[in-house]
């Protein structure tokens, strides 16, 4: 690389932490503040009332968790109703109904903020389907996700109330009060920089060839600004943000990397507000800021290598991704995308170099806590950083106890099982898909296209990105069969839930602890030696639960 | 050449339309609901983690407190 190519690569990073570092004080305090406000807009009353919610009614977890899921299980029903009657709804483009199995896996994969899309989008869902039915799981799927971490902290915050707040005022007030204020915002920003907004449908225009080419619109800024704002990252078309419709400018990708980012990395300071400490709020952000940085510097550093036969004869690693971009603006974009949960590519992961692929994989096998989903990422790394008490307990002899509560066999079996319940759907996806002889025959022979260590990476980053809630894909990868809309479904489900489950029941265990008083013996978690040892778990539980399959994917296909 | 709104041209592909059934609609909607009633189970499971399982945490109203 040269001079010019490292500095156009150094500028846009430069900005990147300059602005995330100037919204992480405003957009942390707004978000504690929208969470611990005892006032109610006008319009949050009348919702309350429309829908039976006394606001200042408590909730235990279970009652909570009662809510998640019934707000939930609706939400799919609907999506998936909306588009098995596509044909019948107005403004469907004349696109027919969606198929059964298909309909099942995108709106699960809405719902549970993963955006995994085994379809074509402008050629499969009509602007009804796509405005009322996934753009609205694109806002309350982000606000079902902060409002589990906003009951996880207040587990930590509370003095033996025993409850969490109260699911549906936290839901109605991360909609009202922060993500759909500043998607408008978000969206001006957007059409600003180029990216359509419209209602045109199909446009059939003359290209310079004398050809005809048809164009697909739509109102895309509006869609996109949740889309990266929630962390969904579910594309109005089917080339995501490689789109120039949706990203047409290496400004336009920067700004998407900023708003996808934004909210995960305020919510540590929301929570450092909250728990009355926000030298902890800058721990959490210390070890997540690190891992971020460690893995996109890697993952940029082994696309620039351009490793492999191809790029090698290439001069550059430059397959599957925009000229607009270049190695750099896609690695940066990658790099966001897998370490939040918001699976939007403006590069095509496939085509990335072997090692250079693995590391988006391996960002959502570490969880994706850096920083991690709205909401999810927060309570991912909290489970992690209870694990590293815990663990910092027993290597020094002090009784694990972190922010004042005490973290007993229970909060200790809650934290282990959640770190098992992504690896296990991962896994068990992936060996299902090669061990059941019907089903390897069919993803064999439809599904992978490209045969050998490569296919069998694209069935485990499918996997991965479902069983996280990502929803990025491996691009090589016909998922759109009964058996991966299905098998993705299941996980996508299981490993949106189960964790939320056992996180507000750990909530549930806090909150009815009071707060011990640190002393002397009592291990300091706000300090660097307490970020690193963070950090460390991290790593450590994702290189012991993944280092085998990663060995005989990407590492194999890099290394031989 | 604009088209009229909800059109689309011939031209762009689809997938052709598939043989509509009403008992995979069935299966799906049951996948739906026996997926969600799993995780309910597991919380269920959860709630008797021991060994210092703890019970549910009585209700209590805050009277508008704040909220933590």
């Amino acid at each position: 690389m040269d001079a010019a190519t490292i500095w156009l690569g150094v500028l846009p990073v430069a900005t990147l932490l300059l602005v995330l570092a100037l919204i992480y004080r405003p957009l942390g305090d707004y978000i504690a503040h929208i969470y611990t406000s005892t006032k109610d807009l006008v319009v949050e009353r009348g919702t309350y009332r429309l829908i039976g919610v006394d606001p200042r009614a408590e909730q235990t977890w279970q009652a909570y968790l009662r809510g998640v899921l019934v707000f939930s299980v609706i939400g799919v029903l609907f999506v998936y109703a909306l588009q098995r009657a596509q044909a019948v709804l107005p403004y469907s483009l004349g696109l027919p109904a969606v198929p059964e199995g298909l309909s099942f896996n995108t709106a699960v994969s809405f719902v549970t903020n993963t955006n995994w899309q085994s379809y074509s989008p402008e050629l499969t869902l009509g602007y009804t389907v796509q405005l009322a039915g996934l753009a609205v799981q694109n806002f309350v799927s982000a606000a079902v996700g902060i409002a589990v971490a906003v009951a996880l902290v207040r587990g930590f915050a509370s003095r033996r109330s025993g409850t969490l707040g109260n699911f549906w005022v936290d839901l109605v007030r991360g909609v009202t009060r922060l993500l759909l204020p500043l998607s408008i915002v978000a969206a001006i920003g957007l059409l600003i920089g180029g990216v359509v907004q419209n209602v045109n449908g199909f446009t059939e225009v003359t290209t310079l060839t004398g050809g005809t080419q048809v164009l697909p619109g739509g109102p895309v800024a509006s869609q996109e600004a949740i889309k990266e704002l929630g962390t969904n990252g579910g594309g109005f078309f089917n080339a995501n943000s490689a789109h120039p419709f949706e990203n047409p400018t290496p400004w336009t990708n920067l700004f998407e990397i900023v708003l996808l980012l934004a909210i995960p990395v305020a919510m540590p300071r929301a929570f450092g507000r909250m728990v009355g400490d926000n030298r902890q709020g800058y721990a959490i952000l210390g070890a997540m800021a690190t891992i971020a940085i460690v893995s996109i510097s890697v993952g940029s550093w082994l696309e620039s290598l351009g490793l492999g036969t191809a790029p090698e004869l290439a001069g550059s690693a430059m397959e599957g991704k925009e000229q607009r971009f270049g190695i750099l603006g896609s690695t940066l974009f990658g790099g966001a995308t897998t370490l939040t949960s918001t699976g939007a590519v403006n590069s095509m992961h496939d085509s990335y170099t072997a090692l250079g692929g693995m590391m988006p994989m391996l960002n959502m096998m570490l969880g994706e806590v850096a920083p991690g989903g709205v909401g999810s990422g927060l309570y991912g790394m909290l489970i992690l950083a209870v694990l590293a008490v815990f663990v910092g307990g027993l290597l020094v002899g002090r009784s694990p106890e972190y922010l004042g509560k005490k973290l007993g066999p229970r909060e200790i079996k809650l934290a282990s099982l959640y770190i098992l319940v992504t690896p296990t759907l991962v896994l068990l996806g992936t060996a299902l898909s090669f061990a059941i002889p019907a089903v390897r025959s069919d993803v064999e022979s439809v599904s992978i296209w490209n045969p050998g260590i490569h296919g069998m990476s694209e069935v485990l980053y499918a996997f991965t990105s479902a069983a996280n809630n990502n929803g990025s894909a491996f691009a090589g990868l016909t998922a759109n069969t009964p058996w991966l809309n299905t098998a993705l479904g299941v996980a996508m489900v299981l490993g949106r839930f189960v964790p939320i489950v056992l996180v507000l029941a750990l909530a549930g265990s806090l909150a009815r602890q009071s707060v011990t008083p640190s002393t002397v013996g009592t291990l300091p978690t706000h300090r660097p030696q307490f970020v690193g040892l963070l950090v460390g778990v991290a790593l450590i539980v994702t290189a012991l639960t993944y280092f085998p399959v990663l060995a005989l994917g990407p590492l194999a296909e890099g290394l031989v | 050449m604009s088209r009229a709104l909800g059109t689309r041209p011939a031209s762009v592909g689809a997938a052709p339309r598939q043989q509509e059934s009403p008992v995979l609609d069935l299966i799906y909607i049951a996948l739906t609901l026996a997926l969600f009633a799993l995780v309910g189970l597991v919380a269920k499971g959860v709630e008797k983690l021991g060994p210092h399982a703890r019970g549910s945490a009585h209700r209590e109203s805050t009277g508008g407190a704040e909220r933590l």
